[in-house]
């Protein structure tokens, strides 16, 4: 998956992310598999659900899960404000919710400017993290969104 | 003729009168009472019948008529009237032979009969049935009802049956022999008349059925539904009607209560007499037609049963018959009572006659005596003799007053007697009395004219200024006193020329005191002028220096009062201050939620144009300028969200400044309060220092006011001292000419060969020597005077003039001095 995130990224030469907080920290994902951004609203809780797994919103008539993208990256928890945001994204063909402190910016870097994650981590972890991409100061930890769902699958199997 | 005679006959014919009188009233009140309550009795008792009998006759009515429209009558007489027709044509005749003839029960019991059925009869009659059927039940009502009988008639006028069984059953009541008697004429009346409805009467009348005993009936129509099917007839019973009318209760031995019919014949039995009066004995009186109506009548009646009666008359109407209640008694039973009253009275009368005579005779005894003996005792007084004894003072009556004024006239001849000699006595002692005087009188002018001779020859001795003269020689003893008191006069006028001569020595040696005192007085109240001068002087100044710190006081209240005014103003400065910044407060507050506002559409605009990049991102290369132009909203919307976060931070300091403004504006306040309070207090203190001044001013003004007062005095005094000191050289000169006076007169006692030394010496002399202890007799030394000079001393002068004041009375001359020496005092 990797090699093809990185096959894609070289294809195309630029590529265009959405960044938001958690934290003093900054993540971004690519604005393809995004559809949405709403601003943050209250989710109905399932039962018996994972500590990460807010509940589900109604998005115009369809269902979707919503994901508090600090615990499951193993951030402490967000409190949800009407500053925050749920980004809609669309992985593997399902719309999941992230619940985010808040969405920076949209940008576009440059592939050449994608740096990968250093090899200090478990492969399992190290997976959700796609590249790094240093914009300015900061540093943006670029997030591969099927990794995160598949890998929530094998946390949940 | 006597009163002894009088008085017993005028009391036995004034009783004869009264007593006749009263008798023959009351035997006249009391017959026609007696007579009034008969009448009375004999109408209740008549009231009382009749009432029982329409009673009884009104019951009667009622139940025959009850009975009639008893359905059992209504059957007994349609079966009596079936089995009629069975008989044949002579069934009259048949049934009288059954149950008259044949009857085995005596005549008045043949209703006991119940049928004339024999048992062994072979032939069977549906009469003797049915009238076996009814027979007992008809007996037994008629007998119940007191009805003297019951007859069934049928419309074709047949007795068809009847309880008694006498002539009258089975016979045809239109026939000859029955169609006048009663009992035809109610049947006639009832189907001939067609009367259905109510009961027909017949009056009493011989009914020839019963051996022409009389007889009443009484009858009713028995109605069916298709009118009347026969008649009902019972005879009155005449018993019961004899048993009301019988009562004789009340009525005494001869009186009773009848029933007469229209004509007047008894047609109820007389209970006096044994045999039957019924139809037989006639009442004939005009009384029978008046009392025809229900008014009661009353009236004598004569003849009846050979008697001369009372007797109260009522009319008894009873469905067409007229019948009368009459009550009656005898007259003489009535009248018995009357005579027994009257032979009483007269018994009575008499025995009252008698005693009335016996007390009347020993009355009149008992006032004749006495006055006999009154008349004898009054003659022998006359001829003169005052021995008599008098009897019966002590009554209380018109005698004894008699007896008591010949009393007086007795007493009054002894008194007479006794005054005429005790005037003789009186005369002749009088006349010794007088000469006793004239004797006395002679005597007494002597002593006088010797008395007055040497009264006369003192008062010239005196009138010399000899002052040495006493008279001796007792006067008479009623002028004794007048020479008791020259003596003690000349005495007393002598003490008091010698207490005069001493006291002027003494005069003369306190003068020259008095003038050393008022020199040293002189002196003294000149020292004490200047003193006066400077203390006003320096109290002016004073005045003016206290005047003026007053001023400044006042001054000074002012001006604080004008810093507590603008203290005040400062507070409501400062109050407005603070809700002006309350007002800032709200306002940041109001612009606080606008900006959150915008913020709010700023986060909402970013949102958008995320979504905007996103879709833009997503169009590809299509989308590019959209993306650019997404870009730029976003800007625009992070740029407002900037602003917004600015304003807002800003607008939260200056929420801050103004509450940091508010607290110092309040300090401010606070202590501007403070200072009016202390204001307050600094007014509070000046105003007490400007009282004090006030106060000050005040007490100065009193001040000055004594100190001029003072200084007044001062001048007066010193005026005083230069009249003193004239006064004292008038005071020396005075008691020279004093002395010289007093010389002239010749006094017992040592003192005058002294005096003319003393007024030798001459008044300028006695001024300069005044220190000389001879001349001094009180007082201890000259220098304790003038050191004590402002004190009084009772000056030897003053006694002096107070014993001559006591003397001869208070000289006009002494009052100037004495009012000096009082000023003196005062000072």
């Amino acid at each position: 998956m990797q090699e093809s995130a990185n096959n894609n990224v070289a294809n195309n030469g630029y590529l265009e992310i959405i960044s938001f907080h958690l934290g003093k920290q900054v993540f971004c994902v690519n604005i393809m598999s995004v559809r949405e951004i709403r601003g943050w609203a209250p989710s109905t809780t399932l039962p018996h659900s994972p500590p990460h797994v807010l509940g589900v919103i109604n998005l115009r008539g369809s269902v979707i899960p919503v994901i508090d993208m600090a615990i499951r990256l193993g951030l402490p928890a967000i409190k949800p404000t009407e500053r925050s945001a749920i980004i809609v994204t669309n992985i593997a063909g399902k719309l999941v919710g992230l619940l985010v402190e808040n969405v920076s910016d949209m940008i576009t870097v440059n592939n050449a400017d994608l740096q990968p994650a250093p090899d200090v981590l478990p492969a399992a972890e190290r997976a959700l993290t796609k590249a790094i991409i240093p914009v300015d100061e900061q540093m943006i930890c670029y997030l591969d969104l099927d990794a995160l769902f598949s890998t929530d699958e094998d946390m949940a199997a | 003729m006597l009163i002894s005679r009088k008085l017993p006959l005028a009391a036995a014919l004034l009783t004869i009168v009264s007593i006749g009188v009263s008798s023959v009233v009351s035997l006249q009140i009391g017959s026609s009472a007696v007579n009034e309550k008969i009448v009375e009795k004999l109408e209740a008792v008549v009231d009382g019948r009749r009432n029982q009998l329409e009673t009884f006759l009104a019951n009667l009515q009622q139940d025959l008529a009850a009975t009639s429209q008893n359905n059992l009558m209504r059957i007994a007489l349609e079966g009596f009237k079936y089995d009629w027709g069975f008989l044949g044509a002579d069934a009259t005749n048949e049934l009288k032979r059954r149950y008259i003839t044949e009857n085995p029960f005596p005549e008045g019991e043949r209703q006991k009969y119940d049928t004339a059925q024999k048992p062994d009869d072979a032939k069977i009659s549906s009469y003797d049935q049915t009238h076996e059927r009814y027979n007992a039940q008809l007996r037994e009502m008629a007998e119940s009802r007191g009805w003297e009988d019951f007859f069934l008639v049928d419309m074709n006028g047949n007795v068809i049956y009847s309880v008694n069984k006498y002539d009258d059953y089975a016979s045809n009541l239109r026939s000859d022999a029955l169609k006048n008697t009663g009992i035809g004429r109610v049947y006639e009346g009832i189907v001939g008349a067609n009367i259905i409805d109510k009961t027909v009467f017949a009056d009493y009348a011989a009914y020839p059925p019963i051996g022409n005993q009389p007889a009443a009936f009484m009858g009713h129509a028995l109605n069916s539904q298709m009118g009347p099917v026969g008649v009902i007839i019972i005879r009155v019973p005449t018993g019961k009607i004899a048993e009301i009318m019988s009562n004789t209760s009340g009525l005494g031995e001869t009186g009773e209560t009848v029933l007469l019919n229209s004509e007047g014949y008894l047609i109820s039995d007389s209970v006096r007499s044994p045999e039957n009066d019924m139809l037989s004995v006639k009442v004939d009186s005009d009384l029978l037609q008046d009392a025809k109506g229900s008014a009661v009548i009353t009236g004598t009646l004569d003849g009846y049963r050979n008697m001369q009666a009372d007797v109260a008359m009522t009319g008894v109407k009873f469905d067409g018959a007229e019948w009368s209640v009459a009550a009656l008694i005898d007259k003489s039973e009535a009248g018995a009572s009357m005579v027994m009253m009257r032979n009483a009275i007269l018994g009575i009368s008499l025995l009252l006659l008698l005693g009335a005579i016996a007390v009347s005779t020993w009355f009149s005894r008992s006032m004749t005596k006495p006055i006999e003996a009154l008349v004898e005792n009054m003659r022998r007084l006359a001829e003169g003799d005052t021995t008599i004894e008098l009897a019966g003072e002590n009554r209380k009556d018109e005698i004894g007053e008699m007896v008591r004024s010949v009393a007086v006239f007795r007493n009054a001849a002894i008194e007479k007697v006794e005054l005429e000699r005790e005037a003789d006595e009186t005369r002749s002692q009088t006349e010794k009395r007088r000469h006793d005087r004239e004797v006395a009188k002679a005597e007494e002018a002597a002593q006088m004219q010797q008395a007055v001779d040497e009264l006369a020859d003192g008062l010239r001795k005196l009138s010399d200024g000899d002052l040495t003269i006493r008279l001796d020689r007792p006067f008479m003893e009623s002028l004794d006193r007048l020479r008791l008191d020259f003596n003690a006069s000349v005495e007393k006028l002598n003490a008091t020329l010698s207490d005069v001569s001493e006291n002027i020595l003494g005069i003369n040696g306190d003068t020259g005191e008095l003038r050393a005192a008022a020199d040293d007085l002189s002196r003294r109240t000149e020292q004490q002028a200047a003193s006066l001068e400077e203390t006003s002087a320096a109290l002016d100044e004073i005045t003016a220096t206290v005047k003026n710190s007053s001023q400044r006081a006042d001054e000074a209240t002012i001006k604080v009062a004008e810093a507590k005014q603008s203290t005040e103003t400062s507070s409501k400065v400062v109050a407005e201050a603070i809700s002006a910044m309350g007002r800032i407060e709200d306002a940041s507050g109001e612009i606080s939620k606008i900006i959150n506002v915008i913020d709010e559409i700023a986060f909402q605009t970013n949102l958008l144009a995320l979504n905007a990049g996103v879709e833009a991102a997503r169009a590809g290369e299509a989308g590019k300028g959209f993306a650019v132009v997404a870009q730029e909203v976003r800007e625009l919307a992070q740029r407002s969200a900037t602003a917004a976060k600015d304003i807002k931070d800003l607008i939260n300091k200056s929420g801050d400044e103004v509450k940091s403004g508010v607290t110092l504006v309040r300090e401010t306040g606070d202590a501007l309060g403070l200072i009016a309070e202390h204001v307050s207090a600094i007014n509070d203190q000046i105003n007490s220092i400007a009282t004090a001044a006030r106060e000050q001013a005040g007490g100065l003004t009193e001040i000055n006011s004594a100190v001029n007062q003072m200084d007044q005095v001062t001048q007066q005094n010193a005026a005083m001292v230069e009249e003193t000191t004239a006064v004292t050289h008038r005071l020396t000169s005075g008691a020279a000419s004093l002395e010289n006076l007093v010389s002239q007169f010749r006094l017992t006692g040592s003192h005058p060969a002294s005096v003319p030394v003393r007024t030798a010496m001459p008044a300028p002399a006695r001024q300069t020597a005044a220190p000389v202890p001879a001349a001094r007799p009180k007082g201890p030394a000259g220098v304790s005077a003038s050191t004590s000079g402002s004190r009084p001393v009772q000056s030897p002068a003053r006694n002096m003039l107070k014993t001559v004041a006591n003397a001869f009375g208070a000289g006009k001359s002494n009052n100037s001095t004495a009012a000096s020496q009082d000023d003196w005092e005062e000072f």
